[in-house]
């Protein structure tokens, strides 16, 4: 019996293992994996950098892959940490637009007669959207900022943050009601 | 405006983090990969030394104690037969001639026995062995008193008297 087939296999050579098929898995989740970082990071480039970090710390531990059932969930969980380490790691904070003027000009296109959805899709309102979250306590804004990734279910959110379901769908219904009870306040300021 | 704020925060909430990833970002992660030599676990190590760590746990835990020692048999023979010249008499049978071997096991260590010790034995621990050594009693000379000797004994005492 030849010693290569007994040892496990991260003592023998690379070229011994069964090779992971790191492309394939790489392009199936590199968008939610994207998308996990930018929902945090709200940069291209610095999501970029965490998707890389994200799939470098999956095949570090490429052995524990092909028992892991629920891989999309794990991978979730890899990319939401690594998009935290980025953030704590940047040091330049984000060049942010006063509240006011953002207000001001979801207000003017809302006078020119657009729709929400039109409006939503808008530039403005997403950094005012941006702006809000992060004003929300970190329980709160975690769930919502992976609720926004539309790959993910309320259960992997749930495996991301180890939490229960049911604690996400509690938290996200406090966190929208917030948003809203800003966004309101906003409007009666301005109004 | 509470319709209005509701529709604006749902679907801008869904467009949140609606992006695309940017061209090329799945080859250059793949290319990072294949760059990165594979790295191996940091329990590697402790893999290769648990066999032998569980080797010598094993020889500490076999390790032979003190053996017991076997006893060791010896053959003594019994009394021998007085011999009689017996003229004609027939041959017993061959057994009953022949002296009787007694096998007695001989256990190289002696026995320890216990037992509870006397009160002589008691006492001799607590005191000195010289105040319990045996002494010969010292005679005690007869005691002799001796009459007072004086010129003018007691009327009293005079024996003979005319009374």
């Amino acid at each position: 019996m030849e010693l290569e087939t007994t040892l496990p296999g991260f003592l023998t050579h690379s070229a011994a293992r069964p090779a992971l098929d790191e492309t394939a898995i790489v392009t199936e989740h590199q968008q939610m994996v994207y998308r996990i970082a930018y929902s945090v990071l709200r940069n291209p480039q610095d999501a970029a950098d965490a998707a890389q970090e994200t799939f470098l710390r999956v095949f570090r531990t490429a052995g524990r892959l092909a028992e892991i059932e629920d891989r999309k969930a794990w991978i979730a969980r890899i990319a939401w940490n690594a998009s935290l380490d980025c953030k704590r790691r940047s040091r330049a904070a984000a060049a942010t637009v006063p509240v006011e003027d953002l207000v001001r000009g979801v207000e003017a296109l809302r006078h020119t007669g657009r729709d929400p959805e039109e409006i939503a899709a808008g530039t403005e309102l997403q950094r005012l959207l941006a702006q809000l979250i992060e004003t929300l306590p970190e329980n709160l804004r975690q769930p919502l900022q992976l609720s926004t990734v539309e790959e993910l279910e309320y259960r992997e959110i749930a495996v991301a943050l180890g939490i229960t379901e049911a604690a996400v769908r509690s938290r996200l219904f406090q966190a929208r009601q917030r948003l809203k009870e800003k966004l309101e306040s906003l409007w009666s300021k301005k109004s | 405006m509470n319709d209005f704020t509701d529709r604006l925060l749902e679907t801008g909430l869904k467009e949140y983090s609606r992006v695309t990833p940017p061209d090329g970002l799945a080859g250059n992660i793949a290319a990072t990969l294949a760059a990165k030599p594979p790295r191996r676990s940091r329990l590697a190590w402790a893999w290769m030394l648990a066999p032998a760590m569980a080797c010598a746990a094993m020889v500490m835990m076999m390790r032979p104690g003190p053996l017991p020692t076997p006893p060791v048999m010896t053959f003594r023979p019994g009394p021998l037969p007085a011999l009689t010249a017996v003229v004609g008499a027939k041959a017993g049978p061959a057994a009953s001639n022949q002296p009787k071997l007694v096998a007695e096991v001989i256990h190289r260590r002696p026995r320890v026995q216990y037992r509870t010790l006397t009160a002589i034995e008691l006492a001799r621990l607590d005191f000195p062995a010289e105040l319990l050594a045996p002494r010969e009693d010292t005679p005690i000379a007869d005691l002799t008193i001796k009459p007072l000797e004086s010129a003018n004994p007691p009327e009293g005492d005079k024996p003979n008297s005319k009374e």
